[in-house]
């Protein structure tokens, strides 16, 4: 039925010129589609905290065995913890959670015991800065 | 029928016209949906979409 399109005659023309037309509006919409597709991923992956702490934190372990951030009903306590240094955050939650010393952190991380308080005390300050609004 | 009376049929809204230069063009929006490889339908459907739009839209 069809006929080779040599790009004469109107009726060629026109085909060609649909096409172009059609070409760039059909690209121009895969773009868009796919930078929003792209976005909405972005969003899907910050709210996997699995895969968020697994690029920093030294000890993936650890936090394989503490779901508890993920079942923080307060939304400004989870954003809090997830800003924090991996390091402090361990120390934070060895120290809150297991209960365990100054010192036997200072000796797991090679560090001086004074640094491990220093680190802890900061990191309540900041939680109780984060979270004062809510405790007033 | 040649392309232009088809194109005309098919902006007032012939279903037999539309059919027409959907099946003729089916293969670019196969091609333009293949993304890494792989065969994404949203997008078809979105390319779907955007041509049948086309069609309304342009000017002879």
């Amino acid at each position: 039925m069809w006929q080779r399109n040599d790009g004469t005659g109107e009726s060629n023309i026109l085909q060609n010129e649909f096409t172009a037309y059609l070409g760039t509006a059909i690209r121009r919409r895969k773009v868009q589609y796919l930078r929003s597709k792209i976005k909405l991923q972005h969003y899907e992956l910050s709210l996997e905290i699995h895969d968020y702490f697994k690029g920093f934190l030294t000890e993936p372990d650890m936090i394989l065995n503490l779901p508890v951030i993920e079942q923080l009903e307060n939304i400004r306590l989870q954003q809090a913890l997830r800003q924090t240094k991996s390091r402090d955050l361990y120390i934070f939650l060895a120290k809150a959670l297991e209960g365990r010393s100054n010192i036997e952190i200072a000796h797991e991380l090679g560090m001086g015991d004074n640094a491990v308080a220093v680190a802890y005390h900061r990191m309540i300050q900041r939680l109780k800065k984060v979270l004062g609004g809510e405790n007033e | 029928m040649n392309f232009k009376e088809l194109l005309i049929r098919a902006k007032e809204n012939d279903a037999w016209a539309v059919n027409e230069l959907t099946a003729m063009y089916k293969p670019l929006l196969i091609k333009e949906s293949v993304v890494d490889g792989a065969f994404d339908e949203d997008l078809y459907q979105e390319l779907w979409l955007t041509m049948l739009s086309c069609i309304r839209t342009i000017k002879i």
